[in-house]
């Protein structure tokens, strides 16, 4: 049975100023957004706030939750949201940091690849329903990699993620993987977990990776990952879907990119290389941004994702 | 719209499960029917939980083009109201995420219309009880704010706010529970019996 209270907020929802003939316009018109051009949706999304700012004209009263004027931070004006999760779009040209003060090792040795083969991939016989391994899953027998993927020493799983905050992340659909280990940048450290070559995951640029699976304390912003992959890489966006029906943005970077910022925690750039200058799939939960790269199709990488994705 | 019927008005078209069908075939007529019969209960829901009218209206539509790309993996057996809402609080709840880490200390505001005339429901709050209504949600922690923005705001019952939230039923009547209790000491006894007229 309903009280007093509960009609009282009923009848605020009535009061709320949320009608707006533009809406259905202004989805319908991002909808026939080439999706592979960001520019594209970019331009959509700008246009409609432009004329919603317009339409706020008539607004007859406001109600302010916390009314403190502060100048807007810096990166308030470098991007907003291109819609999904933590991705976010291109803005206004902005002066980027030098590479991170991170050990110099972390960004600058990655060899460049040599001839990348591209695998036509099965993808792994998984259903988003699989549940993500535990965190004790078991590792296989020591491997020493090159040393240009500048991994330092193995570290088990739970000492990851004591070390970091972060959860490790282990995907159930690609075996015990070879190693835990924890990176910087940033200084806090990034977890990445190697897995090796399998039948359903090809040797990557470096001998005896298959895949990195990263998590890492902050966001993407895709224009800002765009700038930096170098030539003959190409960005799209696409979502996940959880076991429980959620749905996570994601990117996807197919060619060879070495490099990208990414925005930490303290909302700055870091410049992060990537170790197997190959395809990349990036998406974020909770704030963690998740990075998996391998030598696969889009599918078998959305496949691998999903196995990481929480219930 | 009439205050009271707020919830109800948009409540989804009887043809939905066509529109749909149509829509997860890509056609952008059905879905601007969805879209039509969800927007109020959408903004309604994000305007809550982020805390800013103008800004709801990004995350609408941000939520409804992701809707429609993500529509064709609904499953079947899932309803589209709370499947669309879920999505809705999943952004606003981002947005409010990430605006927290970024920009605390800037100006959020929620936009009510001062000129509807009362109706004969005997709930009708003044603009002066409305805003002190809103300042008090916006009060409430995040978990009981969702509830609420999506029990009275989005006009989802039970089953439905805990399937857009991804919590257990009980969780929604506790919550609901605290969150009203919550409301009522903050807001005092006078508050129900003498500003709503």
């Amino acid at each position: 049975m309903s009280t007093r209270l509960e009609g009282q907020l009923v009848d605020l929802a009535g009061r709320l100023d949320v009608a707006d003939e533009r809406l259905v316009d202004d989805i319908l018109s991002r909808l026939d957004a080439p999706v592979a051009s960001l520019r594209g949706l970019r331009a959509a999304r700008f246009e409609s706030r432009g004329r919603r700012r317009l339409a706020v004209v008539g607004i007859v009263a406001a109600a302010a939750l916390a009314v403190v004027f502060v100048l807007p931070s810096p990166r308030r004006t470098v991007a907003h949201w291109f819609g999904i999760g933590s991705v976010r779009i291109e803005g206004p040209p902005i002066t980027l940091p030098p590479p991170a003060s991170a050990p110099a090792s972390t960004g600058e040795s990655t060899p460049a690849p040599t001839s990348a083969p591209i695998s036509a991939q099965t993808s792994p016989q998984t259903s988003p329903q699989t549940s993500a391994p535990s965190t004790t899953a078991s590792i296989a027998p020591p491997v020493t990699f090159p040393s240009s993927l500048d991994l330092g020493d193995a570290v088990a799983s739970a000492e990851a993620t004591s070390r970091t905050g972060l959860p490790t992340p282990l995907a159930s659909t690609l075996g015990a993987p070879t190693g835990i280990y924890v990176v910087s940048p940033p200084e806090s450290g990034q977890i990445v977990v190697v897995y090796p070559p399998a039948a359903n995951l090809p040797v990557s640029p470096v001998a005896g990776v298959g895949a990195l699976l990263s998590t890492l304390p902050g966001t993407v912003e895709e224009g800002l990952f765009g700038k930096m992959l170098g030539e003959g890489t190409t960005v799209d966006t696409l979502t996940l879907t959880t076991a429980s029906g959620a749905v996570v943005d994601a990117i996807w970077v197919a060619g060879e990119p070495h490099e990208y910022f990414f925005i930490d925690r303290n909302d700055q750039p870091v410049r992060d290389t990537l170790r197997l200058a190959t395809h990349t799939l990036v998406w974020e939960v909770d704030g963690v941004t998740y990075r998996l790269e391998a030598d696969i199709s889009r599918a078998a990488a959305v496949d691998i994702a999903q196995s990481v994705l929480p219930g | 719209m009439t205050r009271s019927s707020a919830a109800a008005a948009d409540s989804g078209p009887t043809d939905e499960p066509a529109l749909v069908r149509r829509a997860q075939a890509g056609d952008r007529a059905a879905f601007g029917a969805i879209v039509r019969a969800h927007q109020a209960a959408a903004l309604r829901l994000a305007t809550i939980i982020c805390g800013d009218s103008t800004e709801a209206y990004d995350i609408v539509q941000d939520s409804f083009v992701k809707a429609f790309h993500a529509l064709p993996r609904m499953r079947s057996t899932e309803s589209l109201r709370p499947w669309m809402m879920r999505i809705v609080a999943n952004q606003s709840k981002n947005a409010r995420r990430s605006r927290a880490r970024r920009d605390a200390r800037v100006e959020r505001q929620i936009r009510m219309r001062v000129d509807d005339a009362p109706t004969t429901d005997d709930v009708v709050l003044t603009t002066v009880a409305a805003e002190q209504l809103v300042d008090a949600v916006g009060r409430l922690s995040a978990d009981d704010r969702h509830v609420i923005a999506c029990r009275y705001f989005a006009g989802l019952n039970e089953a439905e706010t805990a399937s857009a939230l991804g919590v257990a039923r009980g969780t929604v009547k506790s919550r609901t529970a605290r969150a009203l209790a919550r409301l009522r000491t903050e807001l005092g006894d006078e508050f129900e019996q003498g500003d709503a007229r």
